[in-house]
């Protein structure tokens, strides 16, 4: 969720530098705390970051959550402001001349948006049930790993409270009555679909990786690597192969390089 | 399987529109593309009835021995049934239409249930007395504040947090919503429809949300006005009403009618005003007497009085006599 504030502050001052060099990245710690969805947030945002060739200084804060300006992670802190969430980072990005996606046009920008809007709803809400509303996984993972950092009675009222949100949140666009079989088929169709829109290609919008590379890339390693108790997830991720080329095509590119160097 | 009827529920239209709910529209349109045989039964009291103690919203598709309702459900039972025009479509095509599926329902659909259920002015004057006709005795009382609730339910619950209220979440939806409509503009540019000659889904799709939008008299709307700036899109809308769902000949003949009844209804709304001015004038006379009478009764007013002067007067004229006789 966008903070509208810090929207509004940004269109009339203006970035008054393309990109400082004492950007700050925040984030939950990634071993032990960290959710799923949040996870896969906080990956696509560091992809896109390390697609612009934009650097950033990692933080990992246990109330990462708390400093956010939209109650959510990643943010970033580029001087002055406090920047939260996938699409608001984007498009301070855009503002500030950087955009990787600036060779595209009009109607391939509209369909970039309509597909990161899919995979925003799809791919999240289904996070989201999986990790907080999936009894085995709320149980064996998501509630250790996000009471983690506080002592004994806030270790469950806070996963708890959380809970209450997201079952607040699935509730309103009608995903807490789907079973998990309808939610693996959710995440099959659309799945299926970035698949055909890929196609051969080697990103969405041809030999350049655009946004939409990195959140499909931040949401699918996620899937893929974090350790959830049964493995259908990973198996119907891997069934899309031009797909999994293409995360393994990304963190080849933008993560293994970026260490070595 | 081709050959059987399709029946479908709706909401039934105004505004030169035949159905005024974004869904109904949306899915007649997607049958009438596909040429498939559609019965449309307009809500009448007793569906409207059946629907809501089913929890099932209109529009409500029955093919043979299935039944679903929504829109998502049905376009998928289509889908399924491999019924439709969207079969004749590549696979690209068909992702794309799941992509701006996702991003209508995301970005636009928060703004237009904002504009027609929370929106007081569009909810007082047009949206309830609409659904409230159309719904049966006692339903009328219930059925639009219960998809009021739904539809703030909808808008608020996935946005609003510790950080962020409800106005600001009204500010985004609103521009999220603009911001889609420019999206769907650039996307159909100078084409037919979306994916060339032919409609698809997409185009059904657009057109509920558009048509609404287009044609009810509203009387300030940022989103409506956005709409009449893309003409591209409104351009769409008609060419769909033209080509695919004109009005029928009772249509017409019920808006002839609706109009004499609003001619009819003038007249003797003129009529009635001295009635009004007698029926205030009799409220005025109630109201005092009602007045007076409670004041006689908690003996404000001076009954006691006038009944201890007669009293006194009585035993005085008495007790003159006896004081007289005593005198004496």
């Amino acid at each position: 969720m966008a903070s509208l504030v810090g929207e509004v502050m940004h269109l009339n001052i203006g970035p008054t530098e393309k990109w400082p060099s004492d950007v700050a990245f925040f984030q939950p710690y990634q071993v032990e705390q960290v959710t799923l969805p949040d996870y896969s947030n906080c990956l696509a945002v560091r992809t896109f970051l390390n697609m612009s060739g934009l650097k950033f200084d990692l933080q990992l804060k246990t109330n990462a959550e708390e400093m956010s300006p939209s109650g959510r992670v990643p943010f970033l802190k580029i001087g002055a402001f406090l920047i939260a969430e996938f699409d608001t980072i984007v498009a301070n990005v855009n503002m500030r001349g950087l955009s990787i996606s600036a060779h595209l046009d009009e109607t391939e920008r509209s369909e970039m948006t309509a597909y990161i809007t899919m995979v925003h709803t799809v791919l999240y809400n289904a996070e989201l049930y999986l990790s907080w509303i999936d009894k085995d996984i709320f149980s064996s993972t998501t509630r250790p790993r996000y009471g983690s950092v506080h002592p004994w009675p806030l270790s469950w009222v806070l996963p708890w409270k959380r809970q209450m949100e997201v079952k607040a949140r699935l509730n309103a666009c009608g995903w807490i009555n789907k079973t998990e079989e309808n939610v693996h088929d959710e995440i099959r169709a659309c799945l299926q679909a970035l698949s055909d829109r890929l196609d051969t290609n080697i990103y969405f919008f041809g030999e350049k990786p655009t946004e939409l590379d990195a959140l499909v890339f931040g949401h699918l390693y996620n899937l893929i690597t974090f350790q959830l108790p049964d493995s259908r997830l990973t198996d119907i991720i891997k069934k899309y192969k031009n797909l999994a080329d293409l995360c393994t095509r990304i963190e080849g590119k933008y993560y293994r390089d970026i260490k070595e160097n | 399987m081709t050959d059987d009827v399709l029946n479908l529920e709706v909401w039934k239209g105004n505004w030169d529109l035949p159905s005024v709910d974004n869904e109904c529209l949306a899915v007649w349109a997607y049958c009438k593309f596909s040429g498939l045989p559609t019965k449309v039964q307009k809500s009448h009291q007793t569906n409207v009835f059946q629907s809501s103690l089913a929890k099932h919203n209109l529009p409500v598709l029955q093919h043979g021995s299935a039944t679903e309702s929504q829109l998502g459900n049905i376009l998928s039972y289509l889908k399924n049934q491999g019924l439709g025009v969207d079969k004749n479509l590549s696979s690209k095509e068909l992702a794309d239409i799941s992509a701006f599926s996702a991003l209508i329902e995301e970005k636009l659909l928060p703004a237009y249930l904002h504009h027609w259920w929370v929106d007081t002015d569009t909810y007082v004057e047009i949206t309830r007395p609409f659904y409230a006709k159309a719904s049966p005795f006692p339903l009328n009382y219930f059925v639009p504040g219960r998809i009021q609730r739904a539809a703030k339910q909808h808008i608020y619950a996935p946005r609003t947090n510790d950080v962020i209220n409800d106005e600001e979440v009204e500010m985004l939806v609103y521009k999220e919503a603009k911001e889609c409509l420019n999206h769907l503009s650039y996307r159909l540019g100078e084409n037919d429809f979306f994916f060339g000659d032919q409609p698809s889904s997409l185009d059904a799709l657009v057109f509920g949300y558009v048509a609404p939008l287009l044609k009810a008299p509203l009387p300030n709307s940022q989103l409506a006005n956005h709409v009449k700036g893309c003409p591209n899109l409104s351009g769409l809308c008609n060419r769909i009403l033209n080509k695919y769902l004109p009005m029928s000949p009772e249509d017409l003949e019920e808006k002839r009618k609706r109009e004499l009844e609003e001619m009819e209804k003038k007249q003797v709304d003129s009529l009635e005003f001295p009635n009004k001015r007698r029926n205030m004038i009799l409220a005025a006379l109630f109201a005092l007497s009602s007045m007076i009478g409670y004041a006689f009764i908690s003996g404000l007013v001076g009954v006691v009085i006038v009944d201890e002067g007669d009293y006194d007067g009585f035993s005085g004229v008495f007790g003159d006599d006896e004081g007289g006789g005593d005198d004496d």
